[in-house]
């Protein structure tokens, strides 16, 4: 490639077409009207003299010079096949470059080109920084149009054209300084290739010519379907009239499969797939497709979304008839292809549906109206399991969710049309996030879906009408209420000082706290793989030593309340038959794991006693801490990406108590007791190995004991603050409780009952008898306490 | 001055080559955008079909064959009226629009001409009737 010769005539024309500018053209525009008056004034009296044609001539010279700057010097034609650089480049851009031409003064130019200037908005990065950034220097920029040449020619790049976009890719991608001030702001060079390809596109679509539908008369050989208007959408006239295109279509190739299934087949087709892969996307393509009127067996079809829920709230004693007519309709019309969206409902499946399987089958069986019915695949194997007849009748086309490239493009397409439809510009940074976010926490839907409703769910969250990644982070947040924004630096302080925050709950197991906040801080500062739950831990240890209470400590401090934890005693579930109870979607079981995380996917899952529950059940365990997910019954995704699992065993307790007996430490005989529960059976090490860590737990001595009285104390007089009355006891007092509340077995837990009984019961009496009034304190000694038997 | 010539020169290049062929085409797309508006195939195709297939269908009865013999004819002359009218404006419209798009043709050649002769009587030939 050459260097670029501004002295070419194509450059000329361009900056002679950039100076006259629409300005110029306007002016020209409006010239022909005065001289063309002027002129016809002075044709009307008659009178053929020098001015009518003076005003003829400026007329005629004004025409010739606006059609010019419209048709050509605003975009004078270049030559693709040239390798000069002054046929590939863009007219605007051609234009807009005098000498002399450095990286920094082409940049400038670049980025106020309608091209150049969309990279620039979708990243929200500042001009200057970059052009400071850039060499002045005149020799660099031959380097600037080799690369620009080799970025170009590559086989991404669809458009050949050297445009600002062209240039400003290059540019961000050239030096280590810009690559480097990109990098601080969190984009890299394959965020720039992908926002060129995005613009690539947008370039294409540009350029395509307005689609022709059929004109006015094209649907009046096509019969009235009065009734079945009532009852529907028609998805062809939104894409009609509603500018709504599918230029990138994640299921292309799929498209094609509907429509040859709708000409030659059976004329039912069932398209089955997850909730959000683009199932109802892909009949929107479908019905632009025929509107075009390239397949001829359905040139010019119309596809006719039913409303179940219309139908069934508004003809529920009628609706046999309805249905009827409504089929009726659709046959006399000639030209419908019935949709039923989420078909289930039509199938007397789930919430607010109704059974029309008798109506349909001899419908479908005689194929007098097309049908496409979306399904998940769970529903349409349901209905092939009660309804085979029916089922059997659909050609089945199978959808899923399309890779993460084809998912950003979709992404991005959509971008526009919502940008176009509330003003709103959308970064690519918020593409990215919505990404990135829906694929962590929007686990029961599939892309692009989950990525589609996460951007509209984020329009409210734009600041100045600008999307950012924060306001995606800000509308997961509120959604799910959870943190995924950068952490603050009130955050910071609880997640640095978490063992002390705890501690406010807890009693020593310092092993244990510790452990649980280092999983914390990784999980907060995005370390741990998106793709396990949060945490997972194994508490081994004596019964009432803390391992409730620190899973509690956990859901307060990380999930906002003690009331984010899911607990399921795992003793309940021994048989093999829990399996479902454990794995059901919550209709036939209200201790169903899976209903609770869908209810609280944000929780701490505490299980208790582990080794109880059924082998069946352990492998259920071994796919959770390895995936984060679990499906139920119904073979639908549930995540525990956003919990922490925690199970808790009294395996081992012996072997603890009489080391700590013996004045061993944990750390001790940690991994010598661990290896001896794998060997004698108690647990597999393919389970012991996927936890993030086994934390043992020790029995707690008499001083600690007595610190776990003092705070269930503390929280007695935190109840009794609002009646301002409180509660005190002298250390022998606390001393007895103390005694009381210890058993060898079961550790501290029975002392939250001994306070009841010595301590509550006493001060709620008081209260009552009028001795402990507003403001009082109830001192307790050795003789107001009775320890039960 | 060596610019303003080759630049004079550039402009009557562009006017009677790419000039004057994107005008042909512009013109034939006016052309056929009237009759993609005015569906003018679609129509002359079905300009018998009856209006909205609003038809009678027959029980092989001699009555129901005489009602549904009438009914769809009706229907059909409701659908030929109706056409016909829509395809009538639809030719008015392309013909006017051929008719444009060929003056714009054949006058594009001339305007520079028009111009030349214009400046010519201005300077030299203007006169009185």
């Amino acid at each position: 490639m050459t260097d670029l010769n501004l002295s070419s005539m194509r450059a000329k024309r361009a900056r002679l077409g950039n100076k006259i500018g629409t300005t110029g053209r306007d002016l020209l525009i409006l010239s022909i009207f005065i001289f063309g008056l002027l002129t016809l004034y002075f044709g009307y009296q008659n009178n053929f003299s020098s001015f009518f044609y003076l005003f003829l001539a400026l007329a005629l010279t004004s025409t010739v010079l606006a059609c010019w700057q419209q048709f050509d010097l605003f975009m004078p034609a270049g030559n693709l096949a040239s390798d000069k650089l002054e046929d590939l480049l863009e007219a605007s851009l051609l234009g807009s470059l005098t000498k002399p031409l450095s990286p920094r003064s082409i940049w400038l130019d670049a980025v106020n080109t309608k091209e150049g200037s969309f990279i620039i908005n979708r990243m929200l990065i500042s001009v200057d920084d970059i052009a400071n950034l850039l060499s002045e220097n005149e020799s660099e920029s031959a380097q600037l149009w080799h690369a620009t040449d080799i970025f170009r020619t590559s086989d991404k790049v669809k458009n050949k054209e050297i445009h600002g976009g062209t240039i400003v890719a290059v540019l961000l991608d050239s030096n280590d300084s810009i690559k480097s001030y990109l990098s601080e702001l969190n984009f890299h060079s394959s965020d720039i290739t992908e926002i060129s390809d995005w613009l690539d596109r947008v370039l294409t679509y540009s350029k395509l010519p307005k689609p022709y539908f059929g004109g006015m008369g094209r649907d009046w050989a096509m019969g009235f379907t009065p009734t079945l208007n009532k009852f529907s959408q028609n998805i062809s006239q939104i894409v009609e009239f509603g500018n709504v295109h599918f230029h990138f279509l994640a299921q292309a190739a799929s498209s094609d499969i509907v429509v040859n299934n709708l000409i030659q087949g059976s004329g039912g087709v069932a398209i089955v797939g997850q909730t959000g892969t683009g199932k109802t996307g892909l009949v929107h393509a479908v019905a632009e497709r025929l509107l075009l009127g390239t397949d001829g067996g359905l040139k010019h079809h119309q596809i006719i979304s039913l409303n179940a829920s219309q139908l069934l709230s508004t003809e529920k004693d009628n609706l046999e008839q309805t249905m009827l007519q409504i089929f009726y309709e659709a046959v006399q019309a000639g030209n419908i292809i019935l949709f039923l969206d989420e078909a289930q409902l039509f199938f007397g499946d789930g919430a607010g549906a109704f059974n029309m399987a008798q109506i349909l089958l001899p419908v479908l069986q005689t194929h007098r109206v097309k049908i496409i019915a979306a399904f998940t695949a769970n529903d349409f194997q349901r209905l092939k399991s009660t309804n085979e007849s029916l089922a059997s009748n659909f050609s089945v086309v199978t959808i899923s969710e399309p890779p993460q490239e084809s998912t950003y493009k979709v992404l991005e397409d959509t971008a526009l049309t919502m940008g176009a439809r509330t003003g709103v510009l959308i970064t690519y940074e918020a593409i990215r996030e919505a990404y990135r976010l829906s694929e962590q926490y929007m686990s029961e839907l599939a892309f692009p879906g989950k990525g589609i409703s996460l951007l509209d769910q984020s329009l409210v969250y734009s600041e100045n009408k600008i999307m950012t990644a924060k306001s995606v982070q800000m509308a997961i947040e509120k959604t799910l209420g959870i943190k995924v924004g950068a952490v603050g630096a009130e955050e910071t302080d609880v997640l640095l000082n978490l063992e002390d925050k705890i501690h406010e709950r807890m009693i020593n197991q310092t092993q244990a706290v510790s452990a649980i906040a280092g999983a914390l801080r990784r999980v907060r500062a995005g370390v741990t793989s998106p793709y396990r739950p949060a945490g997972s831990f194994l508490f081994l240890g004596p019964t009432g030593v803390g391992k409730t209470e620190l899973a509690k400590s956990l859901a307060a401090t990380y999930y906002g309340s003690s009331d984010n934890m899911i607990r399921l005693d795992m003793s309940e579930y021994q048989q093999a038959s829990d399996v479902s109870r454990l794995l059901g979607d919550g209709a036939n079981s209200s201790q169903s794991l899976i209903l609770a995380i869908r209810k609280q996917p944000f929780s701490v899952v505490l299980l208790d006693e582990i080794e109880k529950a059924h082998p069946n059940i352990l492998n259920l365990l071994l796919q959770l801490l390895d995936e984060g997910m679990l499906t139920d019954s119904n073979g639908r995704p549930a995540s525990f990406r956003s919990a922490i699992i925690i199970t808790t065993s009294n395996a081992g307790s012996n072997d603890i108590i009489e080391k700590i007996a013996a004045g061993e430490s944990l750390s001790d005989f940690e991994r010598p007791l661990i290896d001896k529960l794998i060997s004698t059976g108690q647990f597999r090490p393919e389970l012991i190995n996927r936890y993030d860590e086994v934390v043992l737990f020790r029995p707690l001595n008499e001083v600690e004991l007595l610190q776990v009285a003092k705070l269930m104390i503390d929280g007695i007089n935190k109840n009794l603050a609002k009646q301002s009355v409180s509660v005190e006891l002298t250390d022998a007092a606390l001393a007895m409780i103390t005694k009381a509340g210890y058993d060898p077995e079961f550790g501290a837990r029975p002392m939250r009952h001994i306070i009841q009984k010595t301590v509550e019961d006493v001060v709620a009496t008081r209260i009552l008898q009028g001795q402990a009034k507003y403001g009082s304190v109830v001192k307790l000694d050795v003789a107001d306490i009775v320890i039960p038997k | 001055m060596r610019y303003n010539m080759v630049m004079f020169l550039e402009f009557f290049y562009w006017w009677y080559g790419t000039g004057f062929s994107d005008t042909v085409m512009r013109a034939r797309r006016l052309v056929i955008a009237t009759a993609q508006i005015f569906s003018v195939k679609i129509l002359i195709m079905t300009l018998f079909s009856p209006w909205k297939r609003i038809v009678t269908e027959s029980d092989g009865s001699l009555d129901m064959m005489l009602k549904s013999i009438g009914d769809n004819a009706v229907s059909r002359a409701v659908g030929f009226f109706v056409r016909s009218i829509v395809l009538f404006t639809g030719l008015i419209l392309i013909i006017i629009s051929s008719v444009v798009g060929l003056a714009i043709v054949v006058v594009w050649p001339l305007l520079p001409i028009g111009v030349a002769l214009s400046l010519f009587m201005a300077l030299f030939g203007g006169f009185v009737k």
